[in-house]
């Protein structure tokens, strides 16, 4: 009998060996389960209700906020940035053209001409107007209409040169400016200088595009929230007035 | 000489060739470089044109913008701008220094407020070298078609703004280089609200029986709403405080002259040929100020304004040479190349023969030089182009007779008239001469790769360098990443910009604890006492934003040189002029420099 037993012993080591690491998970003790879900409750899974859809980049942000919060507390991984890319939609970006502040486009290239063609046409007449073509709406107006006490476009000579041309009408009304950043003439090196990154600042908030389509409202929009986020922000907020200065400048030089 | 602009007057229109079009608006003319004037103590000084108000009033018109169609610029030395720049330099270097020590002090207060604010430990001075000299060519300067025709077969070296990478401090200390009260302006010690709850380990008998999450390296618990709080606190100081002194600092030193009364700067002026040298002045001329939006500030500059050592001179004749070959041989066509043994040997020639030069010993050394130059392969030339086959004699006679005979040509390719026949079978499309540019366009546009020189050099070969000043948008980051050159592999290049950036990081230090519990024969007891730990004594933790960003604008510097009759680049508005925000430093230069230029 002993040695029967011995031998089954012996036979079962290995196999027994394994309890070492079953032994090391947790078997569900109430304590421990309590503990998790105090853990998760501290992440404020609550927010999740009261979520505003009326932007994906804010639902975005709230489910980004509790997952990772939740992913840290409880599975330890705690790698995901406090920073993140939201894409935004069209009508949010119509919302922080209608937040009456003042907007700055930066960059150069086709989209920054579209946009600023956008922005020349809504803020032509002081009014915003659904615009048309064929009866197909290409530009569409925010509900309750633009308002925009001044546009800045920050492009390099050669785009600054051409948009004045284009956009006479918005120009003489002043609501809209033009700022070459450059010398006299075209000078690629200087248009290097703004980067390639172009960047609409609406409603204190930045917003990055990718343009694809030929309007506005069918393009990729970005933006950025978190510390750092909010830290170039401020940064960005103090270079909006600089811009500001220096198309007042331009005004005095002519 | 004096109104060589006029000569457009002569060309007609063309349908190739360069285009100098209606904003092309500031011209260098008619520079005034009379060795005999700064004699009499009169400063160096040329004359530059803004062509629109010119049209006008040679147009009758009588407003007092059509009346200031010319302005005078005197002479800086190189050495002198060189300074400036440096100055620059060490405004940038200063501001950089109180954003990133204002926002790690004010974020690890009160530990680095003793340590900087009470205590003033502090590194070194900053003290940058003198910034070397680069010429650019600027692209909004030269014409296209100059451009295109050079860089048809390879690329070209245009240089780039001289400041490009140097908005950088020389060495990156982990101690300010700035005097701690720079940056320790209202901050006071800040010992609440409480910053963490150290990370800790325990150890029983030397055996580790616990230790906090993530410890040493994260502490037990942080607080980052208040970090976070400090650091865009600290952020708004450095950009409404010290970001305004680094403008005020950058109008200081690019609009002040040096020395600054006309006494001071007649006193620098020699009495006589010998010793005339190279006088270190300044003489800025604001063209609307360098703030974005406005246009520059400029000053032509001298490297001496009597060139002394004959040999020196040689050299840098040879120098010309062999930049204005380079480009014609890409640029030129075959008779232009031809051309350019009689455009070269006319300017260095018209140079030896100066006056200032006269009966000087080694004068005569340097006309044999050039004769040797260009001799023999004028006269190679002379054999094989049909349209020069009459031209013979010494070479003054060569030289002048070829110079005829190119207008001949230029005028036969404007007529439309038989080239091949003039030029042996080499295709000669384009005129020599093109309408609105003064001189053989593409001469003078090579001009813009001569180095600065001195005065006379200046006269005979047509051409002024300048230094210009003016501030870009940048966005960019605090060291400035974009200072890693990616272009090469290059170790030393990465570990320099890794340790900037690495002693730049925005990190608040927390110090971890070690708690030791033993049982000691004191008679038996337990003792638990903290302690540093092995691991360090304090442990940096990353705060958001982590590198500290900028976009604002920034004071870049370069030297371009402008030929004589061409577009002077990168400004606008009208000399003597500034935008109204930089009133604050409104001496009337021009006011100042009447009576050192006479006029």
């Amino acid at each position: 009998m002993r040695k029967a037993f011995l031998t089954l012993l012996v036979a079962l080591t290995p196999a027994l060996a394994q309890f070492d690491w079953l032994s090391n998970l947790d078997w569900g003790g109430i304590s421990n389960n309590l503990n998790k879900v105090s853990q998760v409750l501290s992440c404020d899974p609550s927010s999740l209700t009261q979520l505003d859809f009326s932007q994906p980049s804010l639902v975005l942000r709230g489910v980004y906020r509790v997952t990772k919060c939740v992913l840290c507390t409880t599975l330890k991984m705690c790698g995901l940035p406090d920073d993140m890319l939201y894409p935004a939609s069209w009508g949010e970006i119509q919302g922080a053209l209608a937040r009456g502040q003042e907007v700055m486009v930066v960059g150069s290239g086709a989209g920054v001409e579209a946009l600023a063609r956008y922005l020349g046409l809504i803020l032509h007449g002081g009014g915003c107007q659904n615009i048309s073509y064929g009866g197909v709406p290409i530009y569409t107006c925010p509900p309750g209409g633009v308002r925009i006490p001044k546009a800045y476009i920050v492009t390099d000579g050669a785009t600054a040169r051409y948009l004045k041309e284009k956009l006479k009408r918005a120009l003489e009304e002043g609501t809209l400016k033009v700022v070459a950043v450059g010398g006299e003439r075209d000078a690629p090196e200087l248009s290097g200088v703004i980067l390639g990154l172009p960047l609409v600042w609406a409603g204190g908030r930045p917003y990055l595009f990718a343009p694809g389509y030929s309007t506005p409202d069918r393009w990729l929009w970005l933006t950025f929230a978190g510390p750092v986020s909010d830290k170039v922000a401020l940064v960005a907020r103090l270079a909006t007035s600089y811009v500001v200065n220096a198309s007042r400048r331009e005004e005095e030089l002519r | 000489m004096r109104w060589v602009w006029a000569l457009f007057l002569f060309s007609l229109a063309l349908a190739q060739g360069p285009t100098y079009e209606d904003w092309t608006k500031y011209l260098l003319s008619a520079p005034d470089y009379r060795l005999e004037q700064v004699l009499k103590g009169k400063w160096p000084y040329l004359e530059v044109l803004r062509k629109d108000r010119l049209r006008d009033y040679q147009g009758g018109a009588t407003t007092p913008e059509a009346q200031a169609h010319e302005f005078y610029l005197p002479l800086s030395s190189l050495e002198a701008t060189q300074e400036v720049a440096r100055d620059l330099r060490k405004a940038w270097q200063r501001f950089e220094e109180r954003y990133y020590w204002r926002v790690i002090t004010e974020l690890n207060n009160p530990a680095f407020w003793f340590a900087y604010c009470l205590a003033g430990v502090k590194g070194p001075e900053l003290n940058p070298p003198l910034p070397e000299f680069k010429l650019m060519v600027p692209s909004e300067g030269v014409d296209t078609a100059f451009l295109q025709a050079a860089t048809r077969s390879s690329p070209l070296d245009m240089g780039a703004w001289a400041s490009a990478g140097l908005h950088k401090l020389d060495r990156y200390l982990p101690v300010p280089q700035v005097d701690p009260k720079e940056f320790c302006d209202d901050l006071g010690m800040q010992i609440l609200p409480l910053m963490y709850i150290p990370g800790f380990k325990v150890l029983v008998q030397g055996y580790e029986v616990f230790r906090t999450p993530g410890y040493p390296s994260r502490p037990f618990w942080f607080n980052e709403a208040e970090a976070n709080a400090r650091v865009e606190r600290a952020m708004q100081k450095a950009f409404t405080d010290y970001y305004a002194d680094y403008l005020k600092d950058v109008a200081k030193a690019l609009l002040t002259p040096r020395p600054s009364t006309p006494q001071d700067l007649l006193s620098l002026l020699p009495r006589d040929f010998r010793s005339l040298g190279s006088p270190k002045a300044y003489l800025p001329v604001p063209w609307q100020g360098h703030l974005l939006g406005a246009g520059g500030v400029v000053a032509p500059v001298y490297t001496e304004l009597f060139p002394t050592d004959l040999t020196a001179l040689w050299d840098q004749v040879q120098a010309i040479w062999n930049t204005y070959k380079g480009l014609i041989d890409r640029a030129g066509t075959e008779v232009e190349k031809a051309y350019l043994y009689v455009h070269f040997y006319r300017s260095a020639k018209t140079l030896f023969d100066s006056r200032a030069f006269l009966g000087l010993p080694g004068v005569d050394t340097l006309k044999g030089n050039l004769e040797n130059l260009v001799n023999a392969p004028l006269r190679a030339l002379t054999g094989a182009i049909p349209v020069l086959k009459g031209c013979a004699g010494d070479l003054d006679r060569v030289v002048s007779c070829a110079a005829t005979a190119l207008m001949t040509l230029d005028q036969a390719v404007k007529a439309k008239g038989e080239v091949e026949k003039l030029t042996g079978g080499k295709p000669q499309n384009e005129p020599l001469k093109a309408k609105e540019a003064p001189g053989l366009w593409k001469y003078e546009e090579a001009k813009r790769w001569l180095p600065p020189s001195s005065l006379p050099v200046y006269e005979a070969f047509g051409y002024t360098s300048f230094f210009q000043a003016t501030n870009f948008l940048e966005v960019t980051t605090v060291p400035d990443i974009r200072n890693v050159d990616l272009s090469q592999v290059n170790l030393g290049n990465w570990m320099g910009w890794a340790w900037s950036q690495l002693s730049r990081l925005v990190v608040y230090w927390h110090t971890p604890l070690t708690i030791d519990i033993r049982v000691e024969y004191c008679p038996p007891c337990v003792i638990a006492y903290p302690s540093l730990p092995l691991e360090g004594p304090a442990q940096p933790l990353g705060v958001p934003p982590y590198v500290l960003p900028f976009a604002l604008e920034r004071a870049h510097w370069r030297w371009v040189s402008v030929p004589e009759g061409y577009e002077v680049p990168g400004v606008r508005g009208a000399p003597y002029t500034l935008v109204s925000d930089l009133s604050a430093y409104a001496l009337d230069l021009r006011a100042l420099y009447r009576p050192l230029l006479g006029r």
